[in-house]
């Protein structure tokens, strides 16, 4: 999709899946804030128009909020806006490729222990029964999810690492910052 | 102390090596963590940080504000602003950039991001004021300045933050920047007068609007009024929480855009997705932040600081100067999220050991913050228009900040001294 930049990998087949799974993360992610926002004009309406808040509010919130940062961890990976301190280069421009190299591997290190302890709080969740409060909804399919997720950010790191060591990686694009 | 200083050390130095910041904070977190007590445990602190902070209720007020934000930008209500503001002060000397100054404040009314409140302003004010022959330096220093107005003025995402981290009301602390962001604009407009009377060509008069005109300038900005109300209004009078705001909020700017803009799918897809995008990078920030706030806290430096400043504590406002300077010099280097993120949790224990109100400290962080965001070499605000305006020297922005920034010292020092302006009005926050 037009959002996303198209190549990250020589591969076509490969480049081509990133690029699809990537618009459908976009999707997904848009499609959980647009209902995490509906949800919380339906609770206060339903309070104050109806004198009754929306059951399970609360909890669906919580579940979306997961939703929405793990389905966006790989977007964000992909596009390599992870936050960066741009201020100079430390390291002499005939080691660039080692420097990445060592980056996108620490990187996806991080993710991949995310990941791991994700994979086991599902496990935990899902062997005790854990639901939601009201709703009685099971919590385990979200975790795995997010799981997944991370999984799939730190593949990419992997990806840009392998691009690394090829020297293809495209330069990390600016970081775009907030505040 | 040494522990946590070492751990300071490597994780900035894996910073200046580019590393992302979130995972620098992350990883030197963990490995620190399990240095003081076991990798076992730290790895089960890296577990539960992440799925408790993913997983919070409180939180979704931060994906529903940078929405909101998007939202409003993308709508197009920043013409409207400027616009009607230009017809009340535009005959004035310097009247363009006090016109900027003030639109910049109600851009901030409506958008929690001094970024976003400084591209968006930069798009609409800057080539009307070159037009009028404004100099590039007044210009883009009002438009760098003013942005700053944006985590100030409620709503603010980084005062949520600061709420967070701190247990602060979160709803107290956007009313306590009501009154310091009306100083800040009455500031910046005295900046802009001395710059025009120092320099009358870098701010000529425009035409003087009738008061007809200015009218109907001033209707057309009822929407950005409205949101700003609505939002407010509801944590002000107990209607609903700060976190349902952010979503009442959204909401609204959503049917504005929809009002303003019509339906289309690749719109909404993309703010949409530009809102979780970022959410996503505040959250990794967060998450490392959290973690690394851990392990600080397993070593003695929370407590060797507390005992430190307890030897100043008769001169408390020495300690809150020092804590003002670290800021402004961190900023030179830090991204003003991370640095807060780091720096917050050490600091607010000491201030409130000292006696002070956390949210007066809040308000004194956020103006810091906003110092950092146009002090050279690295105020962030600075590179957002030398992006959007790619004509404009950095040299000549930060020439045309130097009065701004001036005003920001006397500013801070204002606020420091009299903590009635930041409290006055949250007393009667329900």
């Amino acid at each position: 999709m037009d959002t996303f930049p198209s190549v990250y990998s020589d591969d076509p087949t490969l480049a081509a899946l990133i690029r699809h799974v990537g618009g459908l993360l976009g999707v997904i992610a848009a499609l959980v804030l647009a209902a995490l926002m509906l949800l919380t004009c339906v609770d206060v309406l339903g309070r104050y128009l109806f004198n009754h808040p929306l059951p399970g509010g609360v909890e669906l919130t919580e579940l979306g909020m997961g939703a929405l940062i793990f389905t966006s961890l790989p977007l964000v990976t992909l596009r390599r806006q992870h936050v960066r301190i741009d201020l100079f280069e430390v390291v002499p421009a005939g080691w660039r490729a080692g420097q990445h190299l060592v980056l996108d591997a620490l990187a996806a290190l991080c993710m991949a222990v995310i990941g791991w302890r994700l994979w086991l709080k599902a496990i935990d969740m899902a062997q005790a029964g854990e639901t939601t409060g009201t709703l009685h909804l099971p919590v385990y399919p979200l975790v795995y999810y997010m799981a997944v997720m991370t999984f799939a950010a730190t593949a990419l790191m992997i990806l840009f690492a392998w691009e690394d060591v090829r020297g293809k990686a495209a330069a990390p694009a600016e970081a775009e910052v907030f505040s | 102390m040494n522990e946590a200083l070492i751990g300071f050390a490597v994780m900035l130095a894996l910073g200046f090596a580019r590393l992302p910041i979130a995972f620098a904070m992350g990883l030197v977190g963990v490995a620190g963590f399990a240095f003081k007590v076991s990798w076992a445990a730290a790895f089960a602190m890296t577990g539960s940080v992440t799925y408790e902070t993913g997983l919070a209720y409180g939180f979704s007020i931060i994906p529903l504000f940078i929405l909101m934000g998007n939202l409003v930008t993308r709508a197009g209500l920043s013409e409207q602003l400027y616009t009607a503001s230009y017809a009340f002060l535009g005959h004035r000397k310097g009247g363009m950039a006090m016109s900027t100054i003030v639109a910049c404040g109600g851009f901030s009314a409506i958008c929690g991001s001094s970024i976003a409140t400084a591209a968006t302003m930069a798009k609409v004010a800057i080539p009307s004021m070159r037009r009028f022959g404004y100099s590039d330096a007044l210009a883009s220093g009002s438009v760098a300045a003013g942005g700053t107005l944006g985590i100030l003025i409620p709503p603010s995402i980084i005062m949520v933050i600061y709420g967070i981290l701190t247990g602060q009301n979160i709803g107290k602390l956007f009313i306590a920047g009501l009154l310091p962001g009306v100083l800040a604009i009455l500031c910046y407009l005295v900046a802009v007068s001395a710059t025009v009377h120092f320099d009358p060509k870098s701010g000529p008069r425009g035409p003087r609007m009738p008061w007809p005109e200015r009218m109907i300038a001033l209707k057309e900005v009822w929407g950005v009024l409205a949101l700003f109300a609505l939002v407010l209004g509801g944590i002000y009078g107990g209607v609903f929480t700060p976190t349902e705001a952010a979503g009442i909020g959204a909401g609204g700017a959503f049917i504005f855009a929809l009002v303003r803009k019509g339906w289309s799918w690749r719109l909404y897809r993309e703010i949409l997705v530009e809102s979780a995008a970022t959410t996503a990078m505040i959250f990794s920030i967060l998450i490392g932040a959290l973690l690394f706030a851990n392990f600080v806290n397993m070593t003695a430096m929370p407590a060797e600081l507390v005992a430190f400043t307890d030897r100043f504590s008769a001169y408390p406002l020495l300690v809150i100067a020092a804590i003002c300077l670290i800021y402004v010099l961190l900023g030179c280097v830090l991204e003003s999220m991370s640095m807060m993120l780091l720096t917050v949790p050490l600091f607010y224990p000491v201030v409130a050991h000292l006696g002070f109100d956390l949210v007066w400290f809040g308000i004194i962080v956020v103006v810091a913050i906003e110092i950092s965001l146009i002090s050279p070499p690295v105020g962030l605000n600075v590179f957002v228009l030398r992006s959007v305006l790619t004509d404009i020297p950095t040299r000549t922005i930060f020439m045309g900040v130097m009065p701004f920034f001036a005003v920001d010292v006397v500013r801070l020092g204002i606020l420091v001294a009299f903590p009635v302006i930041s409290l006055y009005l949250t007393q009667f926050v329900k």
